[in-house]
């Protein structure tokens, strides 16, 4: 008879006590950004999502760059109690951790540099190199319950170490890499955290940097060619292998140069270097680097039938699918699966193809799916099953992982409805959630040409646009409408317990979620 | 009849002539605006890839050196090039050769493709099937004097990569199912058939006379076309053989 109460008692502590956190940039290491612990926004509860709070922050933005999505830790033990708390990293060498329940500010941290910047800003001052703080932080357990570290590279290449708590410094901050450079999201896994650079800003090599917590020591590998700019960083695989894509530069392994491919390197316990231990060359990358249609994407990893699976993507709006066990296969070139062109048929380097990260999820029913943003039209020969209108500016595509004889495919699924621009997507509870950045993405300029400058792009971009999906079917649930006032470059999506959050480009945090 | 006696009916009924030419209209405005959107947006690719190179930008880089003793060839041209292969007669199964046409292609446009198409590939033989739509003008005026320019271009590009040149006659055309000679006038494609030949003759390359074997008379054989200006698979199955042949003689095996 005492049975049922108590089982009620411990549901209900397990329902109140499973909170979820957000606490890098993908929401993991493997880049699947599903939040899995989601238990509020669901199918039918996110018709009623609301605006809950919207912060601006006294962060300047710096070309097209200002603030990145924030990392949400669900209970911090802080002096005024237990919190939950948002951190988010702003382009001017900032961080801020905001109080999500009322969205007031807790603290800001600025790092002070002792590296004096040059007069243009960046490499040239162009929308490329901003300068500032570029990666995406990430935060870790620090041993103690409700107790965390905030990690963040600043401007001067080095590492900080903040108690999430209060923002004080847990650690001297350390060097990780030469100042001036461009990170891209941080990844922690066993105590390393990874990063990589692109764009060869402030003059550096475009190098994968891993900071090993325990000993202090930085392991560096370099492509030799091709900057690696996947938007939310590297992915880590099960074995601790980190996997990016390289930008634009010459295939040549023989030589030792990777670019326009997929590299996977890993850290050497004994000395802490990194070492090259897998990599794959798409068989046209000639035709890739010549039409400057970047491999930029950050990987997803996860599992299906056992196996350890990743997917990637680059400019050419093509799909990869890969068995991290060996990502190219015996020649380096060839993948489990490669997809037929998703978009992008004008060829464009700039305002088409597929940017920033994917997505990754595993339904009821045990079907694993990839999601992936695309920009610009849609191909005119690539179909999905359910599709909703004409795809002018771009959309979410999502794939089932399929396998049928030893041999695996992504089948398309769904595409969503236009997108301004779509985003990488979040995952929770069957919703998916993306949005169109309203960013001008354009380069070039037929009264001009080149002309790739936050001047001309600034005016030209409008807003952003946040929707909900039905992750089954791509179903349009929810959108903010014009509720979002100004767009983004570079940032995404966050999601925990309830509450979604997106930055633009005037440093306001949104916070969207079901009003209580 | 009864709605028209009755003011409030005539009204109905003037409000529905109303609506229905609206609707028309409407309909009718539709149809104008997603013709014009057809054609910007031709037009606006053409802009950004005027010469094609996208076409086959990627399959290039994708094709492996020849293996040694690989008699390679690559089919430069237009669309009757490009639609070789497409119907039911397949082009030439089981030979390294490539088919790099490109619907509506000029000359000019060819020239500029022909180092990512032709010499990338690194074939011994290239077959060039091109003049046609320079005749009609297609991409703005062009006179035999522009065409015979980009050919002399392209052949000399050829020479000095190693790759040897046939020089294809531009194919007949008929009125056989609507008018075709207006725009490729039959006695300028025998004219610059005439040039094509001395050229080839002149330059150590190999012509090619598709029209001769296509032609009754002055028109293209009303069974080898669907159109009067594109060949079909009957009309592909005669040109298979010359080219063969053709490409036989510039390897010198003939």
């Amino acid at each position: 008879m005492r049975i049922l109460p108590v089982t009620g008692a411990i549901a209900l502590g397990c329902t109140l006590g499973w909170g979820a956190d957000w606490l890098t940039d993908g929401g993991n290491s493997l880049r699947t950004a599903w939040q899995k612990d989601e238990k509020i926004l669901s199918t039918s509860s996110v018709k009623d999502m609301k605006l809950l709070w919207k912060l601006k922050l006294d962060n300047e933005p710096r070309q097209m760059h200002s603030l990145f999505p924030p990392l949400i830790v669900e209970r911090v033990n802080t002096a005024s109690g237990p919190k939950q708390i948002a951190i988010d990293a702003g382009v001017s060498d900032n961080i801020y951790a905001i109080d999500v329940e009322t969205g007031t500010l807790l603290w800001k941290k600025h790092f002070v540099s002792t590296w004096t910047p040059p007069a243009n800003g960046g490499r040239g001052g162009g929308v490329l190199c901003p300068g500032g703080l570029t990666a995406t932080p990430v935060v870790g357990p620090a041993g103690t319950a409700g107790k965390y570290t905030l990690y963040a590279a600043s401007w001067d290449g080095m590492l900080h170490q903040l108690n999430v708590a209060d923002g004080e410094d847990v650690a001297p901050p350390s060097k990780f890499m030469p100042p001036n450079g461009k990170p891209y999201a941080l990844n922690l896994y066993n105590n390393v955290i990874y990063t990589h650079t692109a764009q060869g800003c402030g003059g550096n090599p475009n190098i994968v940097y891993a900071y090993d917590l325990a000993t202090s020591k930085v392991g560096t590998w370099g492509p030799s060619g091709g900057g690696m700019w996947g938007r939310t960083g590297p992915a880590i695989s099960s074995t601790g292998v980190m996997y990016t894509g390289t930008g634009d530069g010459r295939w040549d392994p023989e030589n030792g140069i990777y670019g326009n491919g997929i590299i996977g390197v890993k850290q050497n316990p004994e000395t802490k270097s990194l070492d090259l231990v897998d990599y794959y060359g798409p068989s046209n990358a000639e035709w890739l680097v010549k039409r400057d249609l970047d491999m930029q994407v950050t990987p997803v990893i996860f599992n299906y039938k056992g196996k350890e699976l990743m997917a990637d993507a680059g400019k050419e709006c093509r799909m990869y699918l890969m068995d991290t066990e060996s990502i190219g296969g015996d020649d380096h070139r060839t993948p489990l699966y490669r997809s037929p062109l998703l978009c992008n048929e004008d060829v464009n380097f700039a305002s088409a193809g597929i940017w920033g990260s994917l997505a990754s999820w595993e339904d009821a029913k045990g079907t694993r799916w990839v999601l992936t943003p695309i920009w610009g039209p849609k191909h005119s020969k690539f179909k999905a099953p359910v599709e909703y209108g004409v795809v002018k500016d771009g959309a979410i595509v999502a794939f089932k992982v399929e396998e049928k004889g030893g041999k695996f495919t992504l089948t398309p699924a769904w595409i969503s409805r236009d997108m301004n621009r779509a985003e990488p997507p979040v995952i929770a509870n069957g919703v998916v959630f993306a949005y169109g950045n309203g960013e001008d993405t354009d380069q070039a300029y037929a009264d001009v040409g080149l002309a790739d400058t936050a001047d001309r792009r600034i005016p030209g971009s409008t807003h952003a646009v946040l929707y909900a999906l039905d992750a089954l079917t791509g179903k349009e649930l929810w959108s903010s409408g014009d509720q979002i006032k100004s767009w983004n470059h570079w940032s995404g999506l966050s999601l925990a317990n309830g509450r979604v959050y997106i930055a633009t480009f005037d440093s306001n945090l949104y916070c969207f979620g079901i009003k209580k | 009849m009864v709605l028209a006696k009755n003011p409030v009916g005539r009204s109905v009924l003037v409000l529905l002539i109303a609506a229905c030419i609206a609707v028309a209209q409407t309909a009718d405005a539709g149809v104008r605006t997603q013709a014009l959107e057809r054609i910007v947006g031709a037009q606006r690719q053409l802009l950004l890839d005027w010469a094609g190179l996208t076409r086959y930008g990627s399959e290039d880089a994708e094709i492996r050196p020849p293996a040694p003793g690989e008699d390679r060839a690559v089919f430069l041209g237009d669309d009757i090039t490009e639609n070789w292969g497409t119907g039911d007669a397949k082009f030439f199964p089981g030979k390294p050769y490539f088919n790099r046409g490109i619907g509506r292609q000029t000359t000019a446009q060819m020239l500029v493709r022909f180092r990512q198409d032709v010499i990338g590939l690194k074939p011994k033989v290239v077959v060039i099937l091109a003049g046609t739509n320079d005749l009609a003008s297609l991409m703005g005026p062009v006179t035999q004097g522009m065409m015979a320019e980009n050919v002399m271009s392209m052949t000399e590009l050829a020479k000095v990569n190693g790759i040897r040149v046939v020089l294809a006659s531009v194919t007949p055309v008929c009125d056989c199912f609507k008018n075709q000679t207006a725009l490729r006038p039959q006695g300028k494609i025998i004219g610059l058939n005439g040039w094509i030949k001395d050229y080839a003759a002149g330059s150590g390359s190999v012509y090619l006379d598709y029209y001769s074997a296509l032609a009754e008379g002055r028109n293209l054989k009303r069974e080898l076309t669907g159109d009067g200006l594109h060949p079909n698979d009957a009309g592909y199955g005669v040109m298979a053989p010359l080219a063969e042949q053709a490409i036989a003689r510039a390897l010198g095996k003939r």
